[in-house]
C-alpha cells in the first residue's frame, strides 16, 4: 500500500500493535507488515517519527537499553494511549461499516 | 575491503540533523535498526553488503525520512473535537462568503445611491466569513500535526490580516486574495503530507482567489460591460469575484467534509477510557 495512503492512519496502527505489549521501533514495524500480511509496507524510516510524535502527546513512553552493544529504544503504550486506542478503534469500526456497506450497494441503517 | 553502507547513512543523516537537539537519540535509534535489519537477513543466508544495501533501500530515502524527522516537530496528526467542529465551521463559512457576495452585489447592482448600511453590511459578512474560514484553516493545521511552527503560524496570520482587509475595504478582495490563497497554499501542503489531500477540493481553495483575480484583470483589459464612475469595470469584478468564491466554498465543502468525516481520538475518550 502507498504511503501517502496509509499516513493518516499510522498513528492509530502503531497504538494497536503496540497494545500487545512493549517493542522496539524495529518490531513495531515488523509487526505492521506481518499483521496486515505485507499489505502496509511503508518507508520503514518514516515509522519512526510517528513513534517520536505519539510520546509527545503522551499517549506512548519509551526508555533506552543496551542491546549488543548498540542503545535500543523499547516504545509501550500509556493509559492514554491505551484510551486513545480504543476510541479509534470504533470509530475505524463504524467508518469501515459504513464504506462496506456503500461498497456493497446495499441500504444502510446506523440503529 | 567492503564499504559500511549503514555506517554511511547513519553519518549523513546525522549530518542532516545537525540543528535538531534529538538527533543523537534518533541516529542510534536508526543505526539500531539499520543493524538489527541487516543482522537478520545475513542470518537468512543474505551476503552482508546486499544486505544492508536492501536494508536501506528498506528504510527509505535519507531526504524522504531526514524532513520526516525534522517537520515532526508538531503536535500529533489526528482527528480532534476541534477538527470536526473546524469542518462544521467551514460551512457557516460557505454561506457566509456567499451572503457576502449576495450583499455586495445587490449593493453595487441594485441600490441606487451609495448606502453606508449595505456597505457596512458587506464589511462585517465578508469579515465574519474570512474569520469562519481561518478557522477551518486551523482545523486543517490541527489535523496535520499543530499550529506550532513556523508555516502554520504564517498561514494563520495570513488569515487575520485577511479578516481585517475584508473588514475595512470588501472592495479590494483582489489584494485581500494574497493572505487567503497563502494560508490556503500552506494549510493544503500541510494536509497532503499526513495523506489527508483531496485533489479537486485542494485545487479549488488553492487556484480560487488567483483564478478570480485573473479573470478580473482580462475583464478590464478586454473592457467587459460599461465603464463605472472610477473608471473600472464591475462587470469584470463581479466575474472575478463570482468564479473566486464558487471555486473556494467548493474547496471549503471538500475540505469540511474530510475534517467532519473522521471521529475524534481525544481526551474525551481518555476520561472514560478504562484503566
Amino acid at each position: 500500500m502507498r504511503g501517502e495512503s496509509l499516513k493518516g492512519h499510522l498513528d492509530l496502527l502503531i497504538l494497536a500493535v503496540l497494545s500487545q505489549g512493549p517493542l522496539h521501533g524495529y518490531a513495531v514495524i515488523e509487526e505492521l507488515r506481518s499483521r496486515s500480511n505485507a499489505v502496509f509496507d511503508l518507508p520503514e524510516g518514516t515509522v519512526y517519527p510517528a513513534l517520536h510524535r505519539l510520546e509527545k502527546a503522551g499517549l506512548l513512553s519509551s526508555s533506552w537499553s543496551e542491546e549488543t552493544g548498540r542503545r535500543r529504544r523499547t516504545y509501550d503504550l500509556t493509559r492514554k494511549g491505551r484510551a486513545s486506542l480504543v476510541s479509534g478503534r470504533s470509530s475505524w469500526q463504524d467508518f469501515s461499516l459504513a464504506v462496506s456497506q456503500v461498497l456493497k450497494g446495499a441500504s444502510w441503517n446506523p440503529t | 575491503m567492503e564499504p559500511d553502507l549503514i555506517d554511511a547513512y547513519v553519518d549523513e543523516l546525522r549530518r542532516s540533523l545537525a540543528r535538531n537537539r534529538r538527533a543523537a537519540d534518533v541516529v542510534a535509534e536508526v543505526e539500531d535498526h539499520l543493524r538489527e535489519s541487516a543482522r537478520r537477513l545475513s542470518g537468512h543466508g543474505v551476503d552482508a553488503v546486499t544486505a544492508q544495501r536492501h536494508t536501506i533501500d528498506r528504510f527509505g530515502d535519507l531526504r524522504v525520512v531526514t524532513r520526516a524527522f525534522a517537520t515532526d516537530a508538531g503536535g500529533l496528526a489526528m482527528a480532534t473535537p476541534f477538527t470536526r467542529a473546524a469542518g462544521a465551521i467551514g460551512y457557516l463559512a460557505v454561506a457566509l462568503w456567499l451572503l457576502a457576495a449576495a450583499a455586495r452585489g445587490l449593493d453595487y447592482f441594485v441600490v441606487p445611491e451609495s448606502d453606508t448600511r449595505m456597505y457596512a453590511a458587506v464589511s462585517v459578512l465578508a469579515a465574519l466569513a474570512t474569520i469562519a474560514t481561518a478557522v477551518t484553516i486551523a482545523g486543517m493545521l490541527v489535523r496535520s500535526g499543530g499550529v506550532r511552527g513556523v508555516a502554520a503560524l504564517i498561514a494563520l496570520a495570513a488569515m487575520v490580516l485577511a479578516a481585517l482587509m475584508m473588514a475595512t475595504a470588501p472592495w479590494a478582495w483582489v489584494f485581500t486574495a494574497v493572505p487567503l490563497t497563502a494560508a490556503a497554499i500552506i494549510a493544503v501542503w500541510r494536509m497532503r503530507a499526513v495523506g489527508m489531500g483531496g485533489r479537486w477540493a485542494d485545487l479549488s481553495l488553492v487556484l480560487a482567489w488567483p483564478a478570480g483575480v485573473l479573470l478580473t484583470v482580462v475583464g478590464e483589459a478586454i473592457r467587459i460591460g460599461p465603464r463605472d464612475y472610477y473608471g473600472d469595470y464591475p462587470w469584470a469584478f463581479l466575474a472575478g469575484l463570482v468564479v473566486a468564491l464558487l471555486l473556494y466554498c467548493a474547496g471549503l465543502v471538500g475540505v469540511s467534509l474530510r475534517l467532519r468525516t473522521e471521529q475524534p481520538v481525544g481526551e474525551a475518550a481518555v476520561a472514560g477510557s478504562p484503566a
